[in-house]
Protein backbone atom coordinates (compact mmCIF):
# COMPACT_ATOMS: atom_id res chain seq x y z
CA UNK A 1 0.00 0.00 0.00
CA UNK A 2 2.95 2.44 0.65
CA UNK A 3 4.67 1.42 -2.45
CA UNK A 4 4.22 4.94 -3.65
CA UNK A 5 3.68 7.65 -1.29
CA UNK A 6 1.32 9.65 -2.80
CA UNK A 7 -0.88 6.54 -2.93
CA UNK A 8 -1.74 6.24 0.75
CA UNK A 9 -3.24 9.79 1.25
CA UNK A 10 -5.41 8.71 -1.73
CA UNK A 11 -8.64 9.61 -0.32
CA UNK A 12 -11.00 7.16 -2.19
CA UNK A 13 -9.02 3.91 -1.03
CA UNK A 14 -10.89 3.34 1.84
CA UNK A 15 -13.76 2.97 -0.38
CA UNK A 16 -11.69 -0.16 -1.99
CA UNK A 17 -13.62 -3.27 -1.74
CA UNK A 18 -11.88 -6.58 -0.96
CA UNK A 19 -12.68 -10.21 -1.75
CA UNK A 20 -12.39 -12.30 1.95
CA UNK A 21 -13.90 -15.39 0.86
CA UNK A 22 -14.32 -15.91 -3.24
CA UNK A 23 -16.99 -17.22 -4.44
CA UNK A 24 -18.43 -17.95 -7.69
CA UNK A 25 -21.47 -19.47 -8.90
CA UNK A 26 -21.66 -20.03 -12.61
CA UNK A 27 -20.32 -17.02 -13.95
CA UNK A 28 -21.67 -14.42 -10.97
CA UNK A 29 -18.94 -13.12 -8.83
CA UNK A 30 -20.44 -13.12 -5.67
CA UNK A 31 -17.58 -13.19 -2.84
CA UNK A 32 -17.76 -12.55 0.67
CA UNK A 33 -16.05 -8.87 0.96
CA UNK A 34 -15.15 -6.21 2.90
CA UNK A 35 -18.48 -4.74 2.64
CA UNK A 36 -20.57 -8.18 3.33
CA UNK A 37 -18.37 -8.17 6.60
CA UNK A 38 -19.58 -5.04 7.85
CA UNK A 39 -23.31 -5.96 7.49
CA UNK A 40 -22.77 -8.70 9.20
CA UNK A 41 -20.93 -7.11 12.12
CA UNK A 42 -23.95 -4.63 11.97
CA UNK A 43 -26.49 -7.21 12.16
CA UNK A 44 -24.89 -9.16 14.55
CA UNK A 45 -23.95 -5.88 16.69
CA UNK A 46 -27.87 -4.83 16.46
CA UNK A 47 -28.85 -8.40 17.85
CA UNK A 48 -26.60 -8.74 20.64
CA UNK A 49 -27.52 -5.01 21.20
CA UNK A 50 -31.41 -6.26 21.61
CA UNK A 51 -31.03 -9.26 22.98
CA UNK A 52 -29.12 -8.22 25.74
CA UNK A 53 -30.63 -5.24 26.96
CA UNK A 54 -34.46 -6.43 27.01
CA UNK A 55 -33.14 -10.05 28.48
CA UNK A 56 -34.02 -8.17 32.20
CA UNK A 57 -37.24 -6.57 31.25
CA UNK A 58 -37.29 -4.54 34.56
CA UNK A 59 -39.95 -2.05 34.92
CA UNK A 60 -37.73 0.83 35.48
CA UNK A 61 -35.59 0.18 32.52
CA UNK A 62 -31.57 0.42 33.46
CA UNK A 63 -29.09 2.36 30.60
CA UNK A 64 -29.41 -0.39 27.77
CA UNK A 65 -33.17 -1.02 27.92
CA UNK A 66 -33.82 2.27 28.09
CA UNK A 67 -31.94 2.70 25.24
CA UNK A 68 -33.79 0.03 23.02
CA UNK A 69 -36.54 1.47 24.61
CA UNK A 70 -35.98 4.76 22.92
CA UNK A 71 -34.89 3.15 19.81
CA UNK A 72 -38.06 1.72 19.82
CA UNK A 73 -40.62 4.42 20.37
CA UNK A 74 -38.48 6.81 18.33
CA UNK A 75 -39.05 5.01 15.43
CA UNK A 76 -42.58 3.77 16.49
CA UNK A 77 -43.49 7.63 16.63
CA UNK A 78 -42.17 8.16 13.54
CA UNK A 79 -44.36 6.08 11.48
CA UNK A 80 -47.44 6.66 13.46
CA UNK A 81 -46.89 10.41 12.65
CA UNK A 82 -46.15 10.05 9.30
CA UNK A 83 -48.20 7.05 7.67
CA UNK A 84 -51.08 6.74 10.21
CA UNK A 85 -52.01 3.99 12.97
CA UNK A 86 -52.14 1.55 10.21
CA UNK A 87 -48.69 2.23 9.09
CA UNK A 88 -47.22 0.58 12.45
CA UNK A 89 -47.84 -3.14 10.22
CA UNK A 90 -44.91 -1.59 8.71
CA UNK A 91 -43.09 -0.92 11.71
CA UNK A 92 -40.86 -4.00 11.98
CA UNK A 93 -39.35 -2.92 7.98
CA UNK A 94 -38.59 0.35 9.17
CA UNK A 95 -37.52 -0.40 12.40
CA UNK A 96 -35.20 -2.88 10.94
CA UNK A 97 -33.91 -0.25 7.92
CA UNK A 98 -33.31 2.13 10.47
CA UNK A 99 -31.29 0.14 12.56
CA UNK A 100 -29.01 -1.15 9.88
CA UNK A 101 -28.17 2.18 8.35
CA UNK A 102 -27.49 3.52 11.54
CA UNK A 103 -24.97 1.01 12.77
CA UNK A 104 -23.69 0.52 9.36
CA UNK A 105 -22.83 3.97 9.55
CA UNK A 106 -21.74 4.28 13.31
CA UNK A 107 -19.69 1.45 12.74
CA UNK A 108 -18.18 2.94 9.47
CA UNK A 109 -16.94 6.36 11.53
CA UNK A 110 -14.67 3.54 13.88
CA UNK A 111 -11.00 3.89 12.19
CA UNK A 112 -9.99 1.21 9.65
CA UNK A 113 -13.62 0.16 9.44
CA UNK A 114 -15.04 0.16 6.53
CA UNK A 115 -18.74 1.52 5.55
CA UNK A 116 -21.37 -0.50 3.73
CA UNK A 117 -23.59 2.27 3.38
CA UNK A 118 -20.70 4.44 1.04
CA UNK A 119 -21.38 2.32 -1.59
CA UNK A 120 -24.10 3.23 -3.78
CA UNK A 121 -25.34 -0.20 -5.26
CA UNK A 122 -26.00 -1.21 -1.24
CA UNK A 123 -28.17 2.07 -0.61
CA UNK A 124 -29.94 1.84 -3.62
CA UNK A 125 -30.81 -2.09 -3.02
CA UNK A 126 -32.11 -0.61 0.15
CA UNK A 127 -34.50 2.26 -1.41
CA UNK A 128 -35.35 -0.42 -4.04
CA UNK A 129 -36.60 -2.97 -1.15
CA UNK A 130 -38.93 0.24 -0.08
CA UNK A 131 -39.96 1.07 -3.75
CA UNK A 132 -41.22 -2.65 -4.23
CA UNK A 133 -43.00 -2.80 -0.76
CA UNK A 134 -44.17 0.79 -1.51
CA UNK A 135 -45.63 -0.80 -4.99
CA UNK A 136 -46.82 -4.19 -3.61
CA UNK A 137 -48.68 -2.44 -0.85
CA UNK A 138 -50.19 -0.02 -3.33
CA UNK A 139 -51.78 -2.20 -5.73
CA UNK A 140 -52.80 -4.48 -3.12
CA UNK A 141 -54.48 -2.23 -0.75
CA UNK A 142 -55.61 0.06 -3.46
CA UNK A 143 -56.13 -1.75 -6.78
CA UNK A 144 -56.08 0.28 -9.66
CA UNK A 145 -57.19 3.54 -7.22
CA UNK A 146 -53.67 3.51 -6.42
CA UNK A 147 -52.84 5.06 -10.12
CA UNK A 148 -55.15 8.24 -8.41
CA UNK A 149 -51.34 8.79 -6.97
CA UNK A 150 -50.69 10.13 -10.72
CA UNK A 151 -53.77 11.93 -11.36
CA UNK A 152 -54.07 15.16 -9.19
CA UNK A 153 -57.25 16.90 -9.00
CA UNK A 154 -57.78 20.51 -10.27
CA UNK A 155 -56.16 20.27 -13.64
CA UNK A 156 -57.23 20.60 -17.11
CA UNK A 157 -56.81 17.40 -18.84
CA UNK A 158 -54.81 18.91 -21.64
CA UNK A 159 -52.32 19.82 -19.35
CA UNK A 160 -52.74 16.69 -17.10
CA UNK A 161 -51.76 14.43 -20.28
CA UNK A 162 -48.81 16.17 -21.93
CA UNK A 163 -47.07 17.70 -18.48
CA UNK A 164 -48.30 16.75 -14.92
CA UNK A 165 -48.79 12.67 -15.10
CA UNK A 166 -45.39 12.31 -16.99
CA UNK A 167 -44.12 15.14 -14.25
CA UNK A 168 -45.62 12.66 -11.28
CA UNK A 169 -44.00 9.29 -12.68
CA UNK A 170 -41.24 10.77 -13.15
CA UNK A 171 -41.04 12.56 -9.51
CA UNK A 172 -42.53 9.05 -8.29
CA UNK A 173 -40.18 6.51 -10.49
CA UNK A 174 -36.66 8.73 -9.05
CA UNK A 175 -38.17 8.32 -5.00
CA UNK A 176 -35.73 4.93 -5.13
CA UNK A 177 -32.53 7.02 -6.81
CA UNK A 178 -32.98 9.53 -4.64
CA UNK A 179 -33.34 7.88 -1.57
CA UNK A 180 -30.02 6.06 -2.55
CA UNK A 181 -28.08 9.22 -3.92
CA UNK A 182 -28.95 11.04 -0.76
CA UNK A 183 -27.34 8.34 2.22
CA UNK A 184 -24.68 7.34 -0.21
CA UNK A 185 -23.29 10.74 -0.68
CA UNK A 186 -23.40 11.93 3.10
CA UNK A 187 -21.75 8.94 3.69
CA UNK A 188 -19.03 9.46 0.96
CA UNK A 189 -18.80 13.29 1.36
CA UNK A 190 -18.03 12.69 4.85
CA UNK A 191 -15.83 10.23 4.96
CA UNK A 192 -14.01 11.63 1.86
CA UNK A 193 -13.57 14.79 3.95
CA UNK A 194 -12.05 13.47 7.20
CA UNK A 195 -9.52 11.36 5.10
CA UNK A 196 -8.23 14.57 3.54
CA UNK A 197 -8.08 16.70 6.34
CA UNK A 198 -6.66 13.65 8.53
CA UNK A 199 -3.97 13.01 5.64
CA UNK A 200 -3.13 16.86 5.81
CA UNK A 201 -2.07 16.14 9.19
CA UNK A 202 0.35 13.63 8.49
CA UNK A 203 1.79 15.50 5.37
CA UNK A 204 2.20 18.85 6.80
CA UNK A 205 3.92 16.98 10.29
CA UNK A 206 6.13 14.86 7.68
CA UNK A 207 6.69 17.52 4.83
CA UNK A 208 7.25 20.60 6.55
CA UNK A 209 10.23 21.58 8.21
CA UNK A 210 11.44 23.87 11.64
CA UNK A 211 8.53 25.52 13.41
CA UNK A 212 5.69 25.01 10.43
CA UNK A 213 5.49 21.55 11.23
CA UNK A 214 3.20 23.33 14.04
CA UNK A 215 0.72 23.94 10.97
CA UNK A 216 -0.37 20.80 11.13
CA UNK A 217 -2.75 21.35 14.30
CA UNK A 218 -5.02 23.59 11.87
CA UNK A 219 -6.07 19.99 10.24
CA UNK A 220 -5.95 17.86 13.10
CA UNK A 221 -8.26 21.04 15.02
CA UNK A 222 -10.99 20.68 11.68
CA UNK A 223 -11.06 16.81 11.71
CA UNK A 224 -11.62 16.72 16.06
CA UNK A 225 -14.69 18.98 14.83
CA UNK A 226 -15.73 17.12 11.95
CA UNK A 227 -15.70 13.90 13.96
CA UNK A 228 -18.93 14.85 15.78
CA UNK A 229 -20.37 16.46 12.66
CA UNK A 230 -19.58 13.18 10.77
CA UNK A 231 -21.62 11.23 13.86
CA UNK A 232 -24.76 13.74 13.57
CA UNK A 233 -24.83 12.88 9.96
CA UNK A 234 -24.88 9.17 10.27
CA UNK A 235 -27.82 9.55 12.92
CA UNK A 236 -29.17 12.10 11.23
CA UNK A 237 -29.29 10.33 7.56
CA UNK A 238 -30.26 6.83 8.92
CA UNK A 239 -33.28 9.11 10.37
CA UNK A 240 -34.03 10.74 7.29
CA UNK A 241 -33.97 7.54 5.32
CA UNK A 242 -36.67 5.88 7.48
CA UNK A 243 -39.06 9.13 7.88
CA UNK A 244 -38.99 8.90 3.88
CA UNK A 245 -39.62 4.82 3.83
CA UNK A 246 -42.76 5.77 6.47
CA UNK A 247 -43.97 8.87 3.58
CA UNK A 248 -43.56 6.66 1.07
CA UNK A 249 -45.69 3.49 2.31
CA UNK A 250 -48.38 6.39 3.44
CA UNK A 251 -48.73 6.90 -0.14
CA UNK A 252 -48.99 3.11 -0.48
CA UNK A 253 -51.47 2.87 2.11
CA UNK A 254 -53.51 6.38 1.41
CA UNK A 255 -52.96 7.73 -2.01
CA UNK A 256 -54.45 11.12 -3.02
CA UNK A 257 -53.19 12.62 0.23
CA UNK B 1 -45.86 8.58 24.38
CA UNK B 2 -47.26 7.87 27.40
CA UNK B 3 -49.74 5.45 26.47
CA UNK B 4 -47.32 3.51 24.80
CA UNK B 5 -44.96 3.11 27.77
CA UNK B 6 -48.12 1.47 29.99
CA UNK B 7 -48.95 -0.63 27.38
CA UNK B 8 -45.43 -1.70 26.84
CA UNK B 9 -45.79 -2.69 31.03
CA UNK B 10 -48.85 -4.37 30.86
CA UNK B 11 -47.87 -6.39 27.99
CA UNK B 12 -44.88 -7.36 30.16
CA UNK B 13 -47.25 -8.76 32.57
CA UNK B 14 -45.66 -6.90 35.27
CA UNK B 15 -49.10 -4.45 36.47
CA UNK B 16 -51.27 -7.84 35.77
CA UNK B 17 -50.64 -9.13 38.65
CA UNK B 18 -51.94 -6.31 41.23
CA UNK B 19 -55.46 -5.92 41.72
CA UNK B 20 -57.22 -3.03 39.97
CA UNK B 21 -57.08 -0.21 42.81
CA UNK B 22 -53.10 -0.10 42.85
CA UNK B 23 -52.54 -0.85 39.66
CA UNK B 24 -55.02 2.35 38.95
CA UNK B 25 -52.44 3.83 41.64
CA UNK B 26 -49.58 2.13 39.70
CA UNK B 27 -51.11 3.48 36.40
CA UNK B 28 -50.93 7.32 37.66
CA UNK B 29 -47.35 7.09 39.33
CA UNK B 30 -46.57 5.53 36.29
CA UNK B 31 -47.64 8.34 33.91
CA UNK B 32 -46.69 11.10 36.51
CA UNK B 33 -42.93 9.12 35.80
CA UNK B 34 -43.14 8.96 32.14
CA UNK B 35 -43.85 12.87 32.12
CA UNK B 36 -41.01 13.87 34.31
CA UNK B 37 -39.05 11.40 31.86
CA UNK B 38 -40.41 13.14 29.03
CA UNK B 39 -39.59 16.17 30.16
CA UNK B 40 -36.34 15.44 30.92
CA UNK B 41 -35.44 14.16 27.34
CA UNK B 42 -36.86 17.12 26.09
CA UNK B 43 -34.34 19.69 27.93
CA UNK B 44 -31.20 17.17 27.55
CA UNK B 45 -31.88 16.20 23.48
CA UNK B 46 -29.54 17.64 22.02
CA UNK B 47 -30.28 20.33 18.91
CA UNK B 48 -29.01 19.06 15.93
CA UNK B 49 -26.58 20.89 14.62
CA UNK B 50 -27.29 23.92 11.95
CA UNK B 51 -24.40 22.60 9.87
CA UNK B 52 -25.02 19.28 9.73
CA UNK B 53 -28.74 20.15 9.19
CA UNK B 54 -27.86 22.29 6.56
CA UNK B 55 -25.19 20.12 4.60
CA UNK B 56 -28.31 17.48 4.95
CA UNK B 57 -30.88 19.49 3.20
CA UNK B 58 -27.91 20.60 0.00
CA UNK B 59 -27.63 16.90 -0.57
CA UNK B 60 -31.06 16.37 -0.46
CA UNK B 61 -32.09 18.68 -3.20
CA UNK B 62 -28.72 17.87 -5.11
CA UNK B 63 -30.07 13.88 -5.11
CA UNK B 64 -34.08 14.51 -5.73
CA UNK B 65 -32.63 16.95 -8.40
CA UNK B 66 -30.21 14.72 -9.87
CA UNK B 67 -32.79 11.77 -9.50
CA UNK B 68 -35.53 13.33 -11.19
CA UNK B 69 -33.22 13.95 -14.50
CA UNK B 70 -31.75 11.02 -15.11
CA UNK B 71 -34.86 8.65 -14.52
CA UNK B 72 -35.99 10.65 -17.05
CA UNK B 73 -33.05 10.49 -19.45
CA UNK B 74 -33.62 7.05 -18.93
CA UNK B 75 -37.69 6.65 -19.79
CA UNK B 76 -36.59 8.99 -22.78
CA UNK B 77 -33.75 6.90 -24.00
CA UNK B 78 -36.02 3.96 -23.48
CA UNK B 79 -38.66 5.44 -25.35
CA UNK B 80 -36.44 5.94 -28.22
CA UNK B 81 -35.03 2.47 -27.65
CA UNK B 82 -38.67 1.26 -28.54
CA UNK B 83 -40.37 2.94 -30.31
CA UNK B 84 -37.04 4.46 -32.70
CA UNK B 85 -37.43 8.10 -32.70
CA UNK B 86 -33.58 8.62 -31.74
CA UNK B 87 -32.68 11.61 -29.85
CA UNK B 88 -36.71 13.15 -29.37
CA UNK B 89 -37.52 11.10 -26.68
CA UNK B 90 -34.02 11.26 -25.25
CA UNK B 91 -34.35 15.13 -25.64
CA UNK B 92 -37.84 15.13 -23.96
CA UNK B 93 -37.43 12.98 -21.38
CA UNK B 94 -34.71 14.78 -20.07
CA UNK B 95 -36.82 17.97 -20.03
CA UNK B 96 -39.31 16.39 -18.19
CA UNK B 97 -36.86 14.99 -15.64
CA UNK B 98 -35.34 18.89 -15.45
CA UNK B 99 -38.90 19.84 -14.81
CA UNK B 100 -39.85 17.55 -11.92
CA UNK B 101 -36.71 17.67 -10.28
CA UNK B 102 -37.23 21.32 -10.02
CA UNK B 103 -40.59 21.07 -8.96
CA UNK B 104 -39.66 18.46 -6.50
CA UNK B 105 -37.08 20.73 -4.97
CA UNK B 106 -39.60 24.00 -5.03
CA UNK B 107 -42.47 21.35 -3.40
CA UNK B 108 -39.27 20.31 -0.44
CA UNK B 109 -38.59 23.68 0.18
CA UNK B 110 -42.00 24.85 0.63
CA UNK B 111 -42.46 22.13 3.07
CA UNK B 112 -39.35 22.80 5.23
CA UNK B 113 -40.30 26.40 5.39
CA UNK B 114 -43.99 24.98 6.69
CA UNK B 115 -42.25 23.34 8.81
CA UNK B 116 -39.93 25.66 10.60
CA UNK B 117 -43.04 28.00 10.57
CA UNK B 118 -44.53 25.54 13.00
CA UNK B 119 -42.05 24.27 14.66
CA UNK B 120 -41.05 27.63 16.74
CA UNK B 121 -45.34 27.51 17.75
CA UNK B 122 -46.09 24.61 17.70
CA UNK B 123 -43.20 21.76 18.69
CA UNK B 124 -45.38 20.22 21.47
CA UNK B 125 -48.64 19.63 19.11
CA UNK B 126 -45.97 17.67 16.81
CA UNK B 127 -45.01 15.22 19.57
CA UNK B 128 -47.96 14.40 20.57
CA UNK B 129 -49.59 13.01 17.63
Amino acid sequence: MAAEPGKQFDPIRQFDLHNMVDIQIGKYDISFTNSSFMMVVAVVCICLFLYLSTTKKSLVPGRWQSVAEISYEFVADMVRSTAGRDGLKFFPFVYALFMFILFANMLGLVPFFFTPTSHIIVTFALAMMVMVTVLIVGFWKNGLGFLQLFNPGGVPLILKIVLVTPLEIISFMSRPLSHSIRLWANMLAGHIMLKLFASFIIAMAVGLTGAFKLGAIAPAIMTIALTPLEILVAFLQAYVFAILTSVYLNDALHPGH
Amino acid sequence: MTVLRIEHFIYEGHSLKQTPKSSQNQADALEALGDKVKSAQKARAPDLDEEASGWAVGINYASVFTGAVIVGGAFGYGFDYLVGTKPWGLMAGIILGFAAGTRSVVQMAKSMMDEDGVETGGKDAGGES
